[in-house]
């Protein structure tokens, strides 16, 4: 039996660099950096730089269900409303028993979290907000995504660190796949500028101290941001019988693990994910023209992903366009693959590769083409998007012109 | 062996399966498994140790700090500069 096809058709983000999908790949491609000063109560932070989202038009969400999320569920519920209302979903449309949703968060509820510690501890408060734990429990984001749009098919979280939106992703597709569903939201959500999360990032000594500088050789850390990206994916039979617009098609997920080290990593793992990514897609690598790196800036990751990358493109990696569009809206964490995927689809519709900035100093050990500062024109017709997690598990996509 | 390096190699025996007395200054990091992560520990225990700031981020240290002696080093620099 022939395996169901799945498109994607819909888009929907939020994030630093904008608050919709268009917005955000304008920025994209102008190579405008969503990364400033913290306007947090720092108190003690050393870190004073991070993606953080301006004001938020809340005014959909019924205030007493906005009052049950915490920030992050709240960005998934705005992304997938953007992404299924560009779908050409409006509630009632569809039929909820076959539509769900996978939605990615590395963290959690980091603000409820914080404010039921201050509480308790700093202002000395009999019990934290009684709402705490659904605001803060991972799962959130998908249950207010479902509970907000009517979704009644599989509804889950995932949760992988910095891999969790593709690992997302790549569970949505199997649920199409298996025809468990006809329609999946699936993407990531998260919030990590709040004062404990920034804080103990603090601690591992990954952080930039000025800008996020992927494959530079003066690159010393990743910025944090907050986002969520939401994509409507869907069975190409069903989106065609729909008469849906069909944005791009996910022909590939790969998914591997390091085995190893639970920071550094691996070439292997990395390199396996994309090998099993492009075996599921059934294509070779010369059919890749663009890749959207786990590119975190950091010494590792930037290193390792370079030899993973040349390790399983060969002559090829020279070819091929990369960029890590993290330097523009920092590491949402999460929800960053699927921010990168809005990076991915609008590539490939627009043939324009949105560029590294804050490129200053080639760095031998990072000598791929990183499409330095500025957008290239360039024409994509398959594009994959790297994510690679502490813990050493990775998850790979890619999307193909339709 | 100083004080400084004493110290030095007190704190980096608690992190590794060494015992004090197998480390001395021209002792590998990585050999007495003290990679990255716990290079990292032992820095913000000299921090906390000596009042001081060692301005490397977990990368900058694995690769400017090989050695125990290079540690030793590190910390006697920034302590006679009365950081």
């Amino acid at each position: 039996m022939s395996r169901r096809r799945v498109v994607i058709t819909g888009l929907g983000g939020i994030c630093s660099l904008g608050s919709n999908a268009g917005s955000i790949w304008e920025a994209m491609c102008a190579g405008r950096s969503g990364i400033g000063p913290l306007s947090i109560d720092r108190h003690d932070l050393k870190t004073n730089i991070g993606a953080e989202i301006g004001d938020i038009d809340e005014s959909a969400i019924d205030e007493r269900r906005r009052s049950t999320m915490g920030r992050f569920s709240l960005l998934a519920v705005l992304s997938a409303g953007e992404a299924l209302g560009a779908a050409g979903l409006e509630p009632g449309s569809f039929d909820a028993a076959r539509i769900g949703a996978a939605i990615g968060v590395a963290v959690w509820g980091s603000d409820a979290v914080d404010d039921a510690y201050r509480d308790v501890f700093v202002e000395r408060k009999k019990r934290a907000h009684i709402l705490t734990v659904p605001r803060a429990m991972p799962s959130a984001a998908a249950g207010q995504v479902s509970m907000q749009f009517g979704l009644r098919g599989p509804v889950f979280g995932v949760t992988s660190a910095c891999s969790s939106a593709n690992h997302a992703v790549s569970a949505a597709v199997d649920q199409l796949r298996l025809g468990r569903a006809d329609i999946m939201l699936a993407g990531g959500a998260d919030t990590p500028l709040v004062y404990g999360i920034i804080k103990v990032w603090e601690t591992l000594r990954v952080l930039a101290r000025e800008s996020c500088r992927p494959f530079s050789a003066d690159r010393d850390g990743l910025v944090l941001g907050d986002g969520a990206g939401i994509a409507v994916l869907e069975t190409l039979d069903h989106a065609q019988a729909r008469g849906a617009p069909i944005l791009a098609e996910v022909v590939g997920c790969g998914m591997s693990a390091d085995a190893a080290d639970i920071v550094t990593p691996t070439v292997e793992g990395p390199s396996a994910a994309m090998r099993a990514c492009l075996d599921d897609a059934g294509l070779p690598p010369s059919a890749v023209d663009y890749i959207n790196a786990h590119g975190t800036g950091t010494k590792a990751n930037d290193r390792t992903e370079t030899q993973a990358i040349r390790a399983v493109f060969g002559d090829d990696a020279d070819r091929l366009g990369l960029s890590s569009t993290k330097s523009m809206h920092g590491h949402c964490l999460g929800a960053s693959g699927a921010i990168e995927m809005i990076a991915c689809v609008n590539a490939i519709r627009h043939g324009i590769v949105p560029p590294t900035i804050g490129y200053s100093e080639p760095d031998p050990e990072c000598d791929l083409d990183i499409t330095a500062n500025v957008a290239r024109e360039r024409p994509v017709g398959v594009a994959m998007s790297n994510a690679f997690a502490f813990g050493g598990m990775n998850a790979v996509i890619a999307l193909s012109a339709i | 062996m100083n004080d400084t390096s004493a110290r030095v190699i007190d704190i980096i025996s608690g992190y590794s399966k060494m015992n004090s007395a197998e480390i001395s200054n021209e002792t590998e990091l990585d050999l007495i498994g003290i990679n990255s992560l716990e290079l990292t520990e032992v820095v913000m225990d000299l921090e906390d140790h000596y009042g001081i700031e060692i301005d490397l981020n977990a990368a900058e240290a694995w690769d400017s700090l090989k050695t125990v002696g290079d540690v030793v080093n590190t910390i006697e620099k920034l302590i006679n500069s009365g950081s």
